[in-house]
């Protein structure tokens, strides 16, 4: 029988017991007990305990024992619930069962969980419990403040916004990553997506006054585990960052964060790798990288594509130039579209070679700033499948792992296309 | 051997079906059983109305109470006021054998009856009316600030709680301090 299910007719059979047969001797009832339950029979020490706080002590509430507050020992709460039944009180909601507040916080969304969490540490602790139900979290910080856009899976309230608007810029931007950093160690984490931007205007960009260092310590503050989430209450993200940093080179990074597709606003690849590194590697499969400004800048990625998350995401997205990497690091991607600050036709081929020989790859956009030499392309990528009628803006290749498919290169004057595509698509 | 055995049990002709049931089935009278809370005043309920407990229900399906002894004596739940058992059969018989609708706009709005209904919904098992009943105590605090949500559900701060709880163990302290103080009295 189902421990529950024992329960359950364990509570029937003792008001039953006590509506009846009142002097029947403890042992006796017992026996009869048993024979109720047939096969599965129970302890009697379980069971005069049950009885003795039933039927002798009158006391009976089967849930007593879990309580939010309070919950050592039976004992304890047999001795309280002699001293509650003299005083006249007012029940309160802090006397509940567990289960109940559980109830009532499932009919709450999250907005109202992260309040609740700042009420008292009892809640606190109740609300950490619960699964996560976050399909995708988008924060944003900027100069008037702070918003972080909740999406859940539960159809209550299926999208929240939370607005952090305080006197100081650094004082809503902490509060929203305290949320943040609550919302992603909840268990059960698994997110559709996760997007982050710290973006300033123009004018309060000052290199002088620590622009880059502020960002960074935002984007850092973001990845510290939870272990030492309690220190960082106290913290100012100016002046604690390098505190941090020491913090996150002592704890070995765990990567627990499920997260399936990051969109992130950077400058610097440091403050992706802030993030990346938390998240699990495997189940993160898109990266998706944006520019903080609309003039294109480079951006360097020889860090992050050491990182596990980089080699087993499956589709990479930029509109920042990115450099400093080599052919074969994009090997593991199904989708590309980046942005290059130049694309000559050395890369261009080595690039072709590591995508005909992955079997895997479907696509890949490549946007150059300067124009890409066209005329000379054969020289580089050798012959092509023969077309007919040719048309000169699309090159056919034979794949190394298929014989029905076919490696399709567009040729554009600042872009390149190039697909993997049915034989079928050679004649027109 | 086996083989003929089978072919003379499958040649054999099928026992005739009992009777449709649902037409032999006569009309049964609706039984009533009866309820008191701490204030001792006997509630009559009809079985249907009871099926909503999942409690007493099975007290009635599992342990076969019948309605004769039922009469003699009624379920005792001490630990249920009267005004608040009064409400629980109230709503047992409204929705007796109807499907519950999605909102209920008769349940109290006063929080420590609330409380109290919740608390004996929770004790008799009443699955639809407990979760009227949460979802009532979640729209108390629903848009509000955390000081607000402390005020509405009369919670203690971490430092008041703390504060009466180093009060109690002292407390404690004490009266076990004067227990040892008086046992050794008594020794000597």
């Amino acid at each position: 029988m189902h421990i529950l299910q024992y329960k359950l007719v364990l509570h029937q059979f003792l008001i039953y017991e006590s509506m009846l047969i009142q002097k029947t001797p403890i042992f006796k009832s017992y026996l009869q007990f048993c024979e109720i339950l047939k096969d599965q029979s129970i302890d009697y020490r379980e069971f005069e305990f049950w009885y003795y706080r039933f039927i002798v002590r009158g006391n009976s509430n089967f849930d007593e024992g879990v309580r939010l507050k309070n919950s050592e020992s039976y004992e304890f709460f047999i001795k309280k619930s002699i001293f509650s039944s003299q005083e006249l009180q007012k029940l309160q909601f802090s006397e509940l069962p567990v289960q109940i507040v559980d109830r009532v916080l499932d009919k709450l969304g999250i907005r109202t969980h992260l309040l609740l969490r700042k009420v008292c540490k009892s809640l606190r602790q109740i609300v950490d419990q619960k699964p996560s139900l976050i399909k995708s979290i988008n924060l944003m910080i900027e100069d008037y403040g702070s918003t972080m856009v909740i999406e859940s899976y539960s159809n209550l309230e299926p999208e929240q916004w939370v607005q952090y608007a305080n006197n100081t810029v650094e004082e809503g931007a902490k509060r929203a990553l305290l949320d943040m950093k609550y919302l992603m160690n909840r268990p059960k984490l698994k997110m559709e997506s996760l997007k982050i931007s710290v973006k300033f205007s123009c004018h309060t960009v000052d290199e002088k006054r620590g622009e880059t260092q502020r960002r960074l310590g935002y984007y850092r503050a973001i990845g510290v585990p939870r272990c030492i989430l309690r220190s960082l209450a106290h913290f100012s993200i100016l002046d604690a960052q390098f505190v941090i940093s020491e913090v996150l080179s002592t704890v070995p990074n765990s990567p627990t964060i499920n997260v399936e597709q990051l969109e992130i606003y950077t400058k610097h690849q440091d403050e992706i790798l802030c993030i990346l590194s938390y998240l699990t590697p495997g189940i993160l499969e898109e990266i998706d990288i944006r520019s903080v400004k609309i003039n294109k800048i480079r951006l360097g990625v020889s860090k992050i594509l050491k990182l596990d998350q980089w080699k087993m995401a499956k589709s990479l997205k930029s509109d920042r130039f990115i450099c400093n990497f080599s052919a074969a690091n994009l090997a593991n991607f199904e989708r590309l579209k980046i942005h290059l600050p130049e694309l000559p036709l050395e890369k261009l081929r080595d690039l072709r070679d590591v995508f005909q020989a992955s079997p895997s790859f479907r696509y890949c956009q490549l946007d150059s700033s300067k124009k890409i030499d066209i005329e000379n392309i054969d020289r580089f990528l050798g012959i092509d499948i023969p077309q007919d009628p040719p048309t000169p803006d699309y090159r056919y290749y034979p794949l190394e792992h298929s014989d029905e498919r076919v490696f399709e290169i567009s040729l554009m004057e600042k872009s390149i296309r190039i697909k993997t595509t049915r034989k079928t698509s050679l004649l027109r | 051997m086996s083989s003929t055995e089978q072919g003379t049990s499958s040649a054999a002709p099928a026992e005739p079906t009992t009777a449709p049931e649902s037409a032999a089935a006569p009309e049964v009278p609706e039984s009533f059983y009866y309820v008191h809370g701490k204030d001792k005043v006997v509630h009559k309920v009809s079985a249907g109305a009871l099926q909503h407990s999942a409690l007493i229900h099975g007290m009635i399906s599992n342990l076969g109470y019948t309605e004769e002894q039922a009469k003699a004596n009624p379920f005792p739940f001490e630990n249920i006021d009267g005004d608040i058992l009064q409400m629980v059969v109230d709503w047992c018989n409204q929705h007796k054998g109807k499907p519950t609708p999605p909102e209920d706009t008769n349940l109290p709005k006063q929080k420590e009856k609330l409380f109290d209904l919740v608390l004996a919904v929770n004790y008799l098992e009443i699955k639809e009316l407990l979760t009227y009943c949460c979802k009532q105590v979640a729209m108390m605090v629903k848009g509000k600030s955390p000081e607000e949500i402390r005020e509405i559900w009369m919670i203690p701060t971490d430092a008041e709680d703390e504060a009466a709880e180093k009060e109690a163990k002292k407390r404690a302290g004490k009266e076990a301090a004067g227990e040892t103080a008086a046992a050794a009295g008594d020794a000597k």
